[in-house]
């Protein structure tokens, strides 16, 4: 079947369509762990997504799209704190020295061990993910939910890849005491370990 | 427990201070063979590293179910339209 040839500009739309468009659920995730709300969440991907539409013969082609509209969503969700001043974010750009192998024996001393294997423990990481600062939550979001390298992250958030290592280490161990208190007010663990039935 | 074995090897704080990294699959191969090292040798390492590990993978499995609603992508649809989106 013959078709006719787009236009220029109806190409860079297709291509906006095929590229940008078909992101929007993964922008959509981010944006909603960024505001922590639904309808704030929808408001930075319209603004996101309008400002990667009149800026869409900027992006690189074959660069990660994915990447490119993160990084709009976070700016777009920054410049939305600046205006209504919703919330102070923590930074962390020093090396955090952190003994890891002590806080991990606490936490399975405490018996969040256990709590690993349940199979409906998603509903409890995000309602834990909603609570840490949003510093550590877009670190945590861009590398374990949508699958950015280090390196990546970096350039989505503006900082060095070392910071990214930083705000990683802090935001999963965040996690981790959020998770453990989950665990104990949903009774799966007691003050001094796991329950008999948990074991 | 402190290992201070001979040559690249970490210490139990060394490869600690790497697992997420290691986990994460940024490490150099050398550098990852040498926490690796440390880690199958470690009995509590390798405890630490199988409890992040299954962490990590809880985390991962967390992504499902982050579809942006209907109504949102109608709006985007609309907003883009109205500045002159064809597509």
């Amino acid at each position: 079947m013959m078709t006719e040839p787009l236009a220029p500009a109806a190409k860079s739309h297709a291509e906006f369509s095929a590229l940008a468009l078909t992101a929007l659920d993964d922008v959509y995730r981010f944006a909603r762990s960024l505001t922590r709300d639904e309808a704030d969440a929808e408001d930075v991907v319209q603004e996101t997504y309008l400002r990667a539409f009149r800026s869409w013969t900027t992006f690189q082609p074959g660069s990660d799209v994915r990447r490119w509209l993160f990084t709009i969503a976070r700016n777009v969700f920054l410049r939305s704190l600046e205006r209504g001043k919703r919330e102070v974010t923590l930074d962390d750009d020093g090396a955090e020295i952190v003994d890891a192998a002590q806080a991990q024996d606490q936490w399975i001393q405490k018996g969040l061990d256990p709590l690993l294997d349940r199979a409906d423990l998603g509903p409890a990481i995000r309602a834990a993910l909603d609570e840490i600062p949003e510093t550590y939550r877009s670190a945590v979001v861009l590398v374990d939910l949508e699958d950015q390298s280090y390196e990546d992250a970096a350039e989505v958030l503006g900082v060095p890849v070392g910071t990214v290592r930083s705000r990683l280490f802090r935001g999963r161990k965040l996690l981790q005491e959020r998770l453990f208190a989950y665990a104990q007010d949903a009774g799966f663990l007691t003050p001094s370990g796991p329950t008999r039935s948990d074991r | 427990m402190m290992h201070n074995d001979a040559g690249a090897v970490p210490d139990c704080n060394g490869a600690m201070a790497r697992l997420f990294e290691l986990l994460d699959g940024e490490l150099t191969p050398e550098v990852e063979r040498q926490v690796r090292s440390h880690i199958t040798s470690c009995p509590d390492c390798f405890t630490h590293a199988d409890f992040e590990k299954r962490f990590l993978a809880a985390l991962h499995a967390a992504k499902a179910g982050g579809a942006a609603p209907k109504q949102c992508r109608e709006r985007v649809m609309t907003a883009l339209r109205t500045a002159g989106f064809t597509g």
